[in-house]
């Protein structure tokens, strides 16, 4: 079948809420072109998008977000390492965003004490593993995007092979140790990394390029793994909901602005939010 | 002279003021460094991995003035 011409019958004219016409397809146009064409629900969506047919989903990312741009997303390869807190509401982010693909490493699976904060945690997917869950659920909210799920503890092993094809990588990790590991996977593959981390009602957020100093400038030395003998920030002051929910919001807007190459990326600059206080600030590595 | 410090997530233990809400002013000597206050507020060195001043990354052995405003993070790493 000719996919765009059979595109172009069933798109229809909307007026967005500016009262602007705009050509969309509707999922359930795009989810039966998929199935007749034997395609992915995403390849429908950026072959639309490539004719300037908004998948009508994103009608309100419209005023912000070109077609032009929409369809770079749509073409994009995000990886989010670690499914956790910060990686949940991450993935369900860049998932509503409408970045076409998404690789998911994350080696757990769901438990009870996940519960208190992390977004892809529910009562039916305790005890499932965390990676797969993200598919699930991102299947769920967009078919358009593709996740690719690694049940998997990113180490220096196996990072380069992991993240390879990737555009940007999230550090959504949990301890410092592991974060080194993708740090160095990322200055291989020459692709920017998006760092966030939290400890009670205080986080941090700052894109490292590969040239950068990046984890040597937030934590030292690299500890591998030895135990300073004291626990940790986030083993004394907690990890509740609503800090890795603000964290991981800027980290993907940071995702965002990356691949769409547009406004101000935190670049040798932390941006450091205490919820309790309500301060944000900047702190500049020069 | 007067220094605004600001301890950060688990650091916050060592500060001496119930208001976290405002800004703390601490009183140390004329030309002492980052480290030296640091130490006389009893914080130890290894809990600290970053330190900014006037929001600037920046060294123990910082001279400090009067008014500059003191940063001091130890590794946050939850997720």
């Amino acid at each position: 079948m000719d996919l765009e011409k059979e595109i172009q019958q069933a798109a229809r004219l909307v007026k967005d809420p500016a009262g602007r016409q705009v050509r969309v397809l509707e999922d359930q146009e795009a989810v039966r072109l998929a199935a007749a064409s034997g395609l992915s629900p995403a390849a429908v969506y950026e072959t639309a998008l490539a004719r300037e047919i908004v998948p009508y989903r994103y009608l309100r990312n419209h005023e912000c977000i070109s077609v032009n741009d929409q369809l770079r997303l749509a073409r994009s390869r995000v990886a989010v390492v670690g499914a956790g807190g910060l990686g949940g509401n991450v993935i369900l982010l860049l998932a509503r965003i409408g970045v076409g693909r998404i690789v998911v490493v994350d080696s757990d699976r769901f438990d009870e004490t996940n519960l208190n904060r992390q977004a892809l945690s529910s009562m039916e997917t305790l005890g499932l593993p965390k990676a797969e869950v993200a598919a699930r659920m991102v299947e769920g909210i967009n078919p358009g995007v593709e996740v690719i799920a690694h049940t998997a503890r990113l180490d220096p092993s196996n990072g380069i092979s992991l993240l390879r094809g990737t555009q940007v990588v999230v550090d959504a990790l949990d301890n410092v140790p592991s974060r080194f590991a993708l740090q160095d996977a990322a200055r291989d593959l020459n692709i920017p990394l998006v760092h966030g981390a939290i400890a009670g009602f205080e986080g941090q957020a700052m894109t490292i390029f590969p040239e950068d100093r990046g984890m040597n400038l937030l934590y030292g030395k690299n500890p591998k793994g030895e135990k300073s003998g004291r626990p940790t920030p986030e083993a004394m002051l907690g990890v509740p909901a609503i800090t890795p929910a603000l964290i991981a919001a800027l980290q993907a807007m940071e995702v965002l602005k990356i691949l769409l190459d547009r406004g101000r990326v935190l670049r040798k600059t932390m941006l450091h939010a205490d919820l309790e206080t309500g301060r944000i600030e900047e702190f500049s590595f020069g | 002279m007067k220094i605004e410090v600001n301890l950060y997530a688990s650091l916050g233990k060592y500060r001496r003021s119930d208001a976290r809400d405002r800004p703390w002013a601490v009183d140390v000597a004329d030309g002492a460094t980052v480290g030296e206050l640091l130490n006389g507020l009893g914080v130890p060195a290894d809990e600290v991995k970053m330190i900014f001043l006037n929001g600037l990354h920046a060294g123990r052995e910082a001279s400090l003035k009067e008014g500059d405003r003191l940063g001091v993070f130890p590794p946050v790493g939850g997720g």
